[in-house]
């Protein structure tokens, strides 16, 4: 396997409201995937991306989301819980790109003012991760009742969040470095 | 840890923290991650799988206690 090359872990931030307090926690993942040897990472906001939202696939595919997409070899869902799901937009731009996800790995962040921290939102995720051939972990993070996790400055008032975003990223990690040798080495029979 | 079947060193390759474990002792709880983390181990000489907690591991090192677990 080819280790001198970083692993690249982007984390897309899902949504695009006003105010939303899934910046914070994904400017977090951010910070912790800085801190790791042999990653690379960026923050990909979803509402920078301004895709067209009146046809979808290869017609509205952002250029530099595709590029991110296929540097990729795991990605970060950074998502918030609306209405026991996740934000339409999210599914839009997810959806935007497919041959780039191929067997790589995918971890998702729920997010929700309420106490179930965005259960449902990352089980909503899973068919669709899966039917993007993105395989996805058995960590999750739920940022529960995220008003009182973050100040309004983004400032993390909840230090255990990071001994589970260390334990998320570990597995993520993992799975990103063997899926990657089986794309680079293994054949399908 | 050594693999049970052929004397193997596993490969200690997963972390998985187990939800509504019953548990005798309260300290192996880990409150951060809500749950009893217990690491998966593989054996690539046949393949045997095997979960461990390790903090059980210790408690019964330091203590002499034999089972502590109920419900895995």
């Amino acid at each position: 396997m080819n280790e001198t090359r970083p692993l690249s872990i982007p984390v897309i931030l899902g949504t695009t409201r006003k105010g939303r307090m899934s910046l914070h926690p994904a400017k977090l993942i951010v910070g912790q995937l800085q801190k790791r040897q042999g990653v690379t990472t960026e923050l990909i906001d979803i509402a920078d991306l301004h895709l067209p939202v009146d046809d979808a696939g290869e017609p509205v595919k952002d250029a530099r989301f595709s590029a991110a997409m296929e540097r990729a070899d795991a990605i970060v869902v950074v998502s918030p819980e609306y209405n026991h799901s996740f934000p339409g937009l999210l599914k839009h731009v997810l959806d935007s790109c497919l041959k780039e996800y191929i067997h790589k790995a995918a971890g998702v962040v729920g997010v929700s003012a309420g106490v179930f921290g965005g259960t449902r939102v990352i089980e909503h995720l899973q068919p669709v991760l899966r039917e993007l051939g993105l395989v996805s972990i058995f960590w999750d993070i739920n940022f529960g009742g995220v008003e009182k996790v973050f100040d309004q400055n983004g400032q993390l008032l909840d230090q255990a969040y990071i001994r589970r975003t260390e334990k998320f990223l570990s597995e993520l990690i993992w799975m990103a470095r063997v899926l990657r040798y089986g794309r680079e080495n293994v054949p399908l029979e | 840890m050594r693999c049970p079947n052929c004397g193997t060193l596993m490969n200690r390759h997963a972390e998985k923290p187990l939800k509504g474990v019953r548990l005798e002792e309260p300290v192996l709880f880990d409150a951060d991650l809500d749950g009893v983390v217990s690491a998966i181990h593989n054996c690539a000489g046949c393949g045997k799988v095997e979960a461990e907690i390790e903090s059980l591991q210790a408690l019964r090192a330091n203590t002499g206690i034999k089972d502590g677990v109920r419900g895995i």
